[in-house]
């Protein structure tokens, strides 16, 4: 009995010293996880979010001492519910969306841009796809016919508008319905609608699958709006007041994957990052026709210009006060 | 004295309700909850009277229930028919009875993708969605109660000189009423929330696709608005199948009560 009872302390006290070294070795990889910041974001798992992925796998936000976990989300409005309803302290967003929520009184700030478009392709995300043939070349040739957008009231829905009005037709006149970006192709073929506001990847693979029945009438963004930014990453005001300096790094480290993915365009292995955070295959997204500008800041004339459209055509009441809307992080 | 105690129901209720919203508005007004993400129940209030007085419900609130009657009719018709024929006739029962029970354990809602593929986004797409979802209460209810019917009953009628097609709509028809209506009536809730459904998929319209719309928007208010109009509607459709019941099965509260 003796001898049980010192064989069993002599287990317990090696015990003890094991889970002891064992909790020495990993104290310093369980200090450094508690000595990150943590940031739950939610992201849209489009092509503009490339820099995001990039600064994911390229241990950019590690450096920054940042632990992300990201979320995929349907869209920018949910995203930014999600944001108001503290679900995530960073989300990605149409601008558009962010104006109409700062409109509403939701705090929304931008704290990085996520993508832009140029003056033309390839540095867009949109067109304005049409049957061949079908007799739509202009805003005028719109007058009594069917386009379709993925949301209404949203950027695609308003550079439509701004399109036809400025190339002869009346935007008022026009029937504009929602379809899914995946139903659009077959909507347009299918003669239910006669136009459809297409974002990549479903625009190249439209192209793709039936070239000698579709043909771009316009390119979406960049011939509407030109020079303009699209999507950011947000936080509330109520957020940054208490972890500027975690939004600070965030941006930093997003600024660092920007100029990688500049730098890298056309490697294997960014396309291989894309095929997996869009769940496109590798070879759709090597034939993709345009790519969205990814840009480090946000300029507060960009974002007056959107504002401007979305008050012409009853989004907005008052434009708001761009300045305000930018967080420095997102500054030029 | 029954009256009096109904009415001390209501007013109970009612309280309860007046009681809730107080408290909610002095949350909000304190800071405990956040006022965009529900604002106080007086704005809300104020936003629904704005859409009420100014008449701006009436087109979708008109797009909605015309949808939902087109759909509802339709499954009523197709359920009851082709109960009636279950019901009564085995072969059929034995044709229809493995596909339905293949269809029907699916959530109706989450076949709507897959109408819009075939049905595009217009109306055509919306009423299958409300048929198919609201179909299947009648229907099952519609072959228990043509099943369940007194054999006494079909005695009668064959005395009477009826043949099976007779018997079938003047005897079991009838007498099935019961079931029928208590199988409408749950599919004019599944009517109702898969019109709104197919409304906010299809954005084209009507007060499920103006909830989303604003929601979207961050036109919190409004977004209350809508749903308090939606609450309304289903109150409304509530009593009026209970009214409708009361006035020409007025035999059925007896009936339910033996």
């Amino acid at each position: 009995m003796r001898t049980l009872t010192r064989r069993l302390m002599s287990r317990f006290i090696a015990g003890g010293v094991a889970s002891s070294c064992l909790t020495g070795l990993a104290a310093p990889f369980v200090w450094a996880q508690s000595n990150m910041a943590k940031l739950r974001v939610g992201y849209v798992p489009v092509i503009d979010t490339t820099a995001f992925f990039v600064a994911q796998s390229q241990g950019f936000f590690k450096e920054e001492r940042l632990d992300v976990e990201a979320t995929p989300v349907l869209g920018g409005g949910p995203a930014l519910s999600a944001l108001a309803a503290a679900q995530f302290e960073l989300a990605m967003a149409t601008v558009t969306s962010v104006l109409l929520g700062a409109a509403q009184g939701f705090d929304f700030r931008i704290v990085t841009a996520v993508a832009a478009v140029g003056s033309g392709p390839p540095d867009e995300i949109a067109a304005l796809l049409v049957r061949k043939g079908g007799g739509i070349k202009r805003g005028s040739d719109c007058q009594g016919k069917r386009c379709a957008v993925q949301l209404l009231n949203n950027l695609p829905w308003l550079c439509l508008r701004l399109w036809i009005d400025s190339t002869g037709g009346s935007s008022s006149k026009v029937s504009i319905v929602e379809v899914p970006f995946p139903q659009m192709s077959d909507a347009l073929l299918g003669n239910r609608v006669d136009l459809v506001a297409i974002n990549e990847p479903f625009l190249s693979a439209a192209i793709r699958n039936a070239p000698d029945k579709v043909e771009i009438a316009a390119w979406s963004i960049s011939q509407t709006l030109p020079n303009t930014i699209v999507a950011s990453f947000n936080a509330t005001q109520e957020y940054l007041d208490k972890h500027g300096e975690v939004v600070h790094a965030f941006s930093r480290a997003y600024k660092k994957a920007v100029d990688w993915t500049v730098e890298n365009k056309g490697n294997p292995v960014l396309e291989e990052l894309i095929s997996k955070f869009t769940r496109l295959p590798a070879d759709q997204v090597r034939s993709l026709m345009v790519w969205p500008k990814f840009v480090k800041s946000v300029d507060p004339v960009s974002l007056d210009t959107m504002a401007r459209a979305m008050q012409r055509y009853g989004l907005l009441k008052s434009l708001p006060d761009s300045a305000l809307l930018i967080y420095d992080s997102a500054r030029i | 004295m029954a009256e009096v105690r109904v009415t001390g129901r209501f007013v109970a209720g009612l309280s309860f309700i007046a009681a809730e919203l107080a408290i909610i508005e002095v949350l909000v007004r304190t800071g405990w909850i956040r006022r965009a993400l529900l604002p106080p129940p007086s704005d809300i209030a104020r936003t629904l009277w704005e859409i009420v007085s100014s008449g701006e419900f009436l087109p979708p609130l008109a797009s909605t229930l015309g949808l939902l009657a087109i759909g509802y009719t339709l499954s009523v018709m197709l359920g009851v028919a082709l109960g009636l024929v279950m019901g009564v006739s085995r072969t059929c029962s034995d044709i229809f009875e493995p596909l339905l029970e293949a269809i029907r354990p699916i959530p109706k809602v989450a076949l709507v993708p897959v109408l819009i593929l075939f049905f595009g986004i217009d109306t055509t797409m919306k009423v299958a969605s409300v048929v198919l979802a609201s179909f299947f209460p009648v229907l099952l209810n519609t072959i228990q109660g043509v099943r369940g019917v007194e054999p006494t009953l079909i005695a009668t009628g064959q005395t009477f000189g009826h043949r099976r097609l007779g018997i079938a709509i003047r005897v079991m028809l009838p007498a099935s009423v019961p079931y029928i209506l208590a199988g409408m009536k749950v599919s004019l809730g599944i009517g109702l929330l898969t019109t709104i459904l197919a409304e906010m998929l299809s954005g084209t319209g009507g007060l499920g696709s103006l909830v989303l719309e604003s929601q979207r928007s961050f036109k919190v208010r409004q977004m209350y608005s809508w749903l308090v109009i939606l609450g309304g509607l289903g109150l409304l459709l509530n009593w009026a199948f209970a009214k409708a019941e009361r006035r020409f099965v007025p035999w059925l509260d007896k009936y339910q009560k033996s």
